[in-house]
């Protein structure tokens, strides 16, 4: 029951009377006297009674006329709905067909079009009928949608568009792909089989992209679809002066899905497009389903309606025409809704021809095709219609349905890198009109690389077309010589001799040069020379002594490419230790037989590729700011994507609050190294004390110096404990107090006062630091701290003055120079005096971090040096260690473990000494008490030492193969599928496992991906392969009671996938044709001589029209115009109701 | 129309043609109406002009007063019989139209067995049959014959049927009106018109039993007879005291106008035996008894 649609609120009031009508008795008698004038007399008029009894003398009359009311709007709603599909359906063909049949008489979509001037964005809009499209705004007028390119501001409208200016410098173009194939904009491109389309985007998105990504071009959002309350906007980020996105042939189609997504006018596709196939019968038309509805409504309200005649009619009316009549009106207008059809005839039928134009075909298959559709088109009877799609990779409708189809030649420019079948049919399908019999006639080889033919099978069967197939194959001499496939174990060990062998497949006879390549080598070459059965085989023998994921590529002559197939080889697990020295882990793991390779810090590979092979990394004593920002970036990628393992061994010179937890590092850390307040370290006042002097004004590398000095102040009050307190004085030739001394000033205000102060004046640091004297001597605090960032210049007297107050000040002093004209010699005898540290910076541009590191450094609560009995925590890494022997250690670097981060082992006061957690695909770990000092000797000491670590580097490691979990990739018409099969350590298949993918592709790219589980233990997901080449897919499964399981596999995605498919697939063939009842046509059969259905035609507007008549009659008859009563003038009784 | 034992009560009675339908009065113009009965009825005393031949010589000789006799006409009485045929005769059981006719029938039967000139006009909002008054036995039939093919429709205007009717009829004669008389505007601009015109009106007023005493349940939707679309009344039991209250009143305005003019005026009721009616016409003068 589509009661819920606009036009059902028609109905509610006539519900509502109906309702009021029946509920309401009538109590009281009606009689007529001769003398009402004296009754009048005895009665004050009330207009309420006289209203009341006016409408109930005329209530039936209005109960038919609003019953005739909704009727007809009943009747008139399929036409505005059905040409409202048909219109919303239109975009998502060709354009050819968008142009070859326009909707009717919709009401068009209102576009307000605010450009500089871009041909093709007009053309794509003023060329679509169902638009009607303004260049500057009309008064009085309303807009549906809004197009703004590179426009100011626009006015509001439901719809908006927004295509942002250009940015400079231009972007390097990338391939456009759709990632919301769900969305109605991104499903009507990717019906198409969007071909290879290259956009760049106009502006480096900003970061918070909110809203549906439909459209992407590499990594980049370019259509960003957002729906709020307001409306629907579309930001189209493209820069369509540099991209071949308006040349394509989709850009029209996807300019028409995107206003008509805007206009809100796409719901009944929508609707049809996810409504399951098995609902929709004769009709897939919401029409039909309304109908359905409706028609049991108007039964139901046209039996009330007699109802209450028969109760409330008079017996002296109740006449037998009228009932007649009233049956008769009821019972044609519920046919009329109904949607009653009769027989007419044979139906003329409409085919459309799908010629496969791919390059599995040859030029001479896809000729003799043609001609044959020729023929068979020359057979048509009349009022038959044909037309033609030609479909490739993607589908065009080269000819629309017409009486006249004889094409020559085809026209439209399909690519020919692949079939797809759903293309073809969708294209055809929406070639189709809606009436008359219809049917679809596929000439193909069969063998779709694209799309899902099944989906469209299913729509056609919902609409009742059938598809006829006719087989084209090429004849074994046409077919092109290629690589068909290349087969080798995909595991092997490290020396384990294997074969590698090429399927070349060709015409019988022909002869070629192969080249074998191992990654970027080439290995053999080789004649061939095909065999009878069109095959030839190609095979060679490796081993590889490494362990590592390997790419074998066959290729045929000079061919670039080929089909190829990769190897994993196990062997032992590397370790890429990062240290500027050999630390004591390096001997402990060679012994144990893991490969370790050592690098500088400087010299760590920058890119997560290289890092790939490698199990884990070991971090040994490095500071942060000694890793490349670029090695960073990989070391995190490749734990968090990759799947790697990372061991961050730490002192108190690497763990310092400044370095890790800022760098990208820091979220892989098990461990927060921020400072905290608490009882393990005294409280302690520092003041910090910045030149603000005219000389601060300089530039250094583009920054100002009192910039500089700002984010200096920032990061300290980021580095000390909140507890402390802190205070900020500027000084010139006087102390300015940024703020006072306190604990936990407001960052916020204090960000305000920093941007207040404007370099100026000369400068005099003694003032200052009397004011920073006299604060610490007030505050309740066990050490006072003073950080004096100045260039230390000045005058003899202030010199002087400033020795005395340091001396006798009872703070610690850190100075950090600015200029290299610092008074190097003064400004280090001042620090050393009271025990405090001078830094001269040559980059001035390191001064937050220094500052930062010193606040840090001072505060002191970083490390804890007292000697204490280590325990061990409930880890992997512990399993099997002796418990009661842990040994005594002397220090460690004060951090708390993350949530979800496990201590592997802790300190006496609970901080952790080890700690683990898994992120991302990968591991970390982190070791804060310096592996190499003192701190460490009781653990280097300790029996458990080795194993401790060993378990260690085994859990951090990624196994190359986890036996139990079987990845492989499978290869489907709509493309290759990761599929992962696991099982259980018992053996049971494994369910209910979080499986997690990471995809490598040819040229970097990373796919994210989560698998979704498709059956017991089995785990699947589709996978985009752009380009052809080699892929590596690291796999992580993770069960809920903890465990985990890790695979690498790598994939091979051959080009040419087109190709490789010769000979046709008559099975798939006759399986398209049975599935929608069509035949697979023979040599000499034709889809027009076939039995055809009766047509029929809606008969509503009849069946509506003698209603309307008969309701005249039924109005004339109960008025007495027609079959009146015959009376005698002597009536016998007063009639105790009047006439109607 | 009549039952023969209905006109056997008929036939003592006669018309009480009054003085004034049949008035002897002597002027100076000359009478159109010769009244020269042969029966003595009053003495009056002379006046110029008065015809010397009529003049009582034996009074005159005893008093020495000049006194002359009078006699009462002898002529035919014109009686015209106007019957409402409105919508709203059909009330009431038996319905108020068929005791009008059979009055109406009744007084055609007396007028012409005592040979006076009888004629019958029905209406309802204007004149719709019109049978000139004429003595003799086939008119008795006439009249029947017209009653008889009189149907009730359409709206009743008094007034302006009698305008209508006395327009084309004139006096001496008596005209019977025979109706409900429900009518907002009353029918005493009409009656007066009749007089002017020489004829001397009697009423009879035709009322059914449910509009003396109407009987109504708890609430009762109202509408007029004669308007069946017009606005209805809703009314409840209440309002029946007030309806009789103004039944009475409009009764008696009647019948006050009819006692200030020496009119006959009688009321009767539908469901009446015929008697009863015929002892109302009597009552109001109407009637007598031939002697």
């Amino acid at each position: 029951m589509h009661l819920l649609n606009p036009y059902a609120i028609a109905w509610l009031p006539l519900v509502a009377l109906l309702l009021l009508v029946a509920r309401h008795r009538i109590p009281r008698p009606r009689r007529a006297v001769s003398n009402l004038y004296l009754w009048r007399q005895t009665t004050p008029l009330d207009p309420a009674r006289l209203a009341l009894a006016r409408f109930r003398r005329h209530r039936l009359l209005a109960l038919q006329i609003a019953f005739m009311l909704a009727v007809i709007t009943a009747l008139a709603q399929p036409i505005v709905t059905g040409r409202a599909n048909a219109a919303s359906k239109t975009p998502a063909s060709p354009p050819a067909a968008a142009a070859a049949s326009p909707p009717a008489s919709v009401e068009p979509i209102h576009v307000l079009l605010l450009t500089q001037g871009n041909f093709f964005l007009e053309q794509s809009l003023v060329s679509n009928p169902a638009l009607a499209v303004d260049r500057e705004p009309r008064a009085g007028s309303r807009y549906d949608v809004v197009v703004c390119d590179a426009c100011g501001n626009a006015p509001s409208a439901a719809g908006l568009l927004t295509i942002p200016a250009a940015g400079e410098p231009p972007v390097p173009a990338e391939r456009v792909t759709v990632s919301d194939s769900d969305h109605p904009i991104g499903a009507a491109l990717a019906a198409l089989g969007a071909g290879p389309v290259l956009a760049s985007p106009a502006a480096r998105s900003s970061e918070t992209v909110t809203g549906d990504v439909v459209l992407r071009a590499g990594g980049m959002p370019v259509l960003v679809s957002t729906v709020n309350r307001g409306g629907r906007s579309v930001v189209l980020n493209v820069n369509l002066g540099s991209s071949t996105l308006p040349l394509s042939s989709a850009f029209p189609v996807l300019m028409a899905s995107t206003v008509e997504w805007l206009a809100g006018r796409d719901a009944s596709s929508e609707a049809l497009n996810k409504a399951p196939a098995t609902e929709v019968t004769r009709h897939a038309d919401r029409v039909a389903a309304s109908r359905d509805g409706l028609w049991r409504v108007l039964l139901v309200v046209g039996l009330a309606l007699l109802l209450i005649e028969w109760r409330y009619w008079s017996a002296q009316e109740r006449t037998r025409p009228a009932l007649v009549c009233r049956a008769i009106v009821t019972a044609l207008t519920a046919l009329a809704a109904a949607g009653l059809e009769l027989p007419v005839g044979d139906a003329s039928q409409t085919v459309m021809f799908a010629l496969d134009r791919s390059g599995s075909l040859p030029a001479d298959t896809q000729t003799a095709a043609l001609t044959r559709v020729n023929a068979m088109t020359g057979r048509m009877r009349s009022g038959d219609r044909a037309g033609i799609v030609a479909f490739g990779l993607d589908a065009a409708l080269e000819r629309p349905a017409t009486f006249r189809p004889r094409v020559d030649a085809i026209a439209s420019t399909t690519s020919p890198a692949g079939t797809n079948i759903e293309a073809a049919l969708r294209a055809a399908r929406l070639g189709l009109p809606r009436d008359g019999a219809r049917r679809i006639v596929l000439v193909s080889d069969g063998r779709a690389t694209a799309g899902d033919a099944s989906r469209e099978i299913e729509r056609a069967v919902a609409e009742g077309i059938p598809v006829d197939t006719i087989a084209a194959d090429a004849a074994p001499a046409d077919r092109p010589l290629i690589v068909k496939s290349v087969g080798a174990p995909p595991d092997v060990r490290v020396g384990e001799p294997f074969v590698v062998s090429a399927e070349i497949a060709g015409p019988p006879g022909a002869h070629s040069q192969v080249t074998l390549w191992r990654d970027s080598e080439a290995t053999v070459e080789q004649d061939v020379e095909v065999a009878a059965n069109g095959t030839a085989n190609v095979t060679f023998t490796d081993e590889r002594s490494h362990a590592g994921v390997y790419e074998y590529r066959a290729v045929l002559g000079d061919d670039e490419t080929g089909a190829g197939v990769m190897v994993t080889v196990a062997g032992s697990p590397q370790i890429l230790h990062v240290s500027s020295s050999s630390g004591p882990l390096v001997g402990l793991l060679m012994s144990s037989g893991f490969l370790v390779r050592q690098v500088a810090p400087g010299a760590l590979p920058s890119v997560a590729g290289e890092l790939a092979r490698y199990d884990a990394i070991v971090l040994d004593d490095v500071p942060a700011d000694r890793l490349p920002s670029t090695s960073t970036e990989a070391i995190a990628n490749y734990v968090e994507h990759s799947g790697g393992g990372l061991l961050l061994l730490g002192g108190p010179q690497s763990l310092d609050a400044a370095g890790y937890p800022e760098g990208p590092l820091a979220r892989l850390l098990p461990i927060d190294l921020r400072p905290r307040g608490g009882q393990r370290s005294p409280a302690m006042g520092l003041v910090v004390a910045f030149d603000k002097s005219g000389s601060m004004a300089d530039l250094v590398s583009g920054v100002s110096k009192i910039e500089l000095a700002r984010q200096a102040v920032r990061k300290v009050l980021d580095a000390v404990r909140p507890t402390d307190p802190i205070g900020v004085v500027a000084f010139d030739a006087s102390p300015l107090i940024v703020s006072p001394l306190a604990a936990a000033p407001d960052p916020q205000r204090l960000s305000e006062a920093l941007r207040a102060i404007d370099p100026g004046g000369s400068t005099a640091i003694a003032p200052a630091l009397t004011q920073a004297a006299d604060w610490l001597r007030r505050a309740r605090v066990t050490r006072r701290h003073v950080l004096l960032v100045s260039d230390g210049r000045t005058a003899q007297v202030d010199a002087e003055r400033l020795r005395t107050i340091v001396r006798d000040g009872g703070f610690e002093l850190s100075v950090i120079a600015i200029g290299a004209d610092a008074d190097r010699r003064f400004l280090e005898e001042l620090a050393a005096g009271t025990g405090g540290r001078a830094y001269f910076p040559d980059d001035l541009r390191q001064l937050p971090v220094l500052a930062a590191r010193e606040a840090a450094r001072a505060s002191g609560g970083g490390i804890v040096e007292e000697r204490f009995a280590v325990r061990a925590g409930e880890h992997p890494i512990t399993i099997g260690l002796d418990r009661a022997g842990l040994p005594t250690m002397a220090g460690y670097v004060v951090s708390a473990v993350k949530p979800g981060a496990e201590s592997v082992l802790l300190s006496h006061l609970d901080d952790p000494v080890l700690a683990a957690w898994r992120f991302g695909l990968g591991r970390v770990a982190v070791y804060t008490a310096d592996l190499r000092s003192p701190w460490s000797a009781g653990l280097r000491r300790w029996t458990g030492f080795i194993p401790l670590w060993l378990q260690a580097a085994q859990w951090l490691g990624r196994p190359a193969t986890d036996r139990a979990l079987r990845a492989s990739v499978v290869e489907r018409s709509d493309g290759a599928h990761l599929v992962v099969e696991g099982d259980t350590t018992s053996g049971d298949p494994l369910e209910q496992a979080v499986v997690r993918a990471s995809v490598r592709g040819p040229n970097g790219n990373e796919q994210e991906l989560t698998l979704a589980s498709t059956g017991r233990g089995r785990y699947e997901v589709p996978l985009a392969t752009p380009a052809p080449g080699p892929y590596v897919a690291s796999i992580d499964a993770r069960v809920p009671d903890g465990g985990d399981m890790h695979q690498l596999r790598g994939f091979y995605w051959s080009a040419n996938r087109e190709r490789r498919a010769t000979g046709a697939d008559i099975a798939t063939l006759r399986q398209i044709a049975q599935a929608t009842g069509g035949r697979l046509l023979g040599p000499t059969e034709d889809p027009f001589s076939g039995p055809r259905p009766r047509a029929h035609q809606e008969i509503w507007t009849l069946l509506a029209a003698a209603a309307l008549v008969l309701f005249l009659v039924d109005v004339a008859v109960r008025r007495g115009v027609m079959f009146r009563r015959k009376t005698d003038g002597l009536q016998p009784r007063v009639p105790s109701e009047a006439a109607a | 129309m009549l039952s023969a034992d209905e006109a056997g009560h008929l036939d003592r009675l006669t018309l009480a043609a009054s003085a004034p339908a049949a008035s002897a009065a002597s002027g100076l113009r000359h009478a159109r109406v010769r009244g020269g009965g042969l029966e003595f009825q009053d003495y009056r005393h002379y006046q110029p002009g008065d015809d010397l031949r009529s003049i009582d010589w034996t009074v005159d000789a005893r008093l020495r007063q000049l006194v002359v006799r009078v006699f009462s006409a002898e002529g035919r009485l014109q009686l015209h019989l106007l019957v409402d045929i409105s919508r709203s005769m059909t009330a009431g059981v038996p319905d108020k139209l068929q005791c009008a006719k059979k009055l109406a029938a009744a007084l055609c039967y007396i007028a012409v067995a005592r040979r006076d000139a009888s004629g019958v006009a029905t209406f309802d909002d204007t004149v719709r049959s019109y049978l000139r008054p004429a003595a003799g036995r086939a008119q008795i039939f006439k009249v029947f014959d017209t009653l008889r093919s009189a149907a009730a429709g359409g709206r009743s205007s008094l007034n302006k049927s009698l305008f209508d009717y006395g327009a084309t009829a004139h006096g001496p004669g008596l005209a019977v009106v025979i109706s409900d008389f429900f009518e907002a505007a009353g029918a005493f601009d009409g009656l007066q018109y009749l007089m002017y015109r020489g004829l001397t009106p009697a009423i009879v007023q035709v009322v059914a039993d449910e509009e003396l005493d109407p009987i109504l349940a708890d609430e009762a939707e109202l509408v007029d007879l004669e308007d069946s679309g017009g606005d209805p009344l809703v009314v409840d039991s209440s309002a029946v005291a007030a309806y009789r209250e103004q039944l009475a009143r409009a009764s008696g305005e009647l019948e006050q106008f009819c006692r200030s003019r020496g009119l006959a005026h009688g009321r009767v009721v539908s469901s009446a035996p015929f008697q009863s009616l015929i002892a109302t016409c009597r009552q109001a003068g109407l009637l007598d008894v031939h002697t």
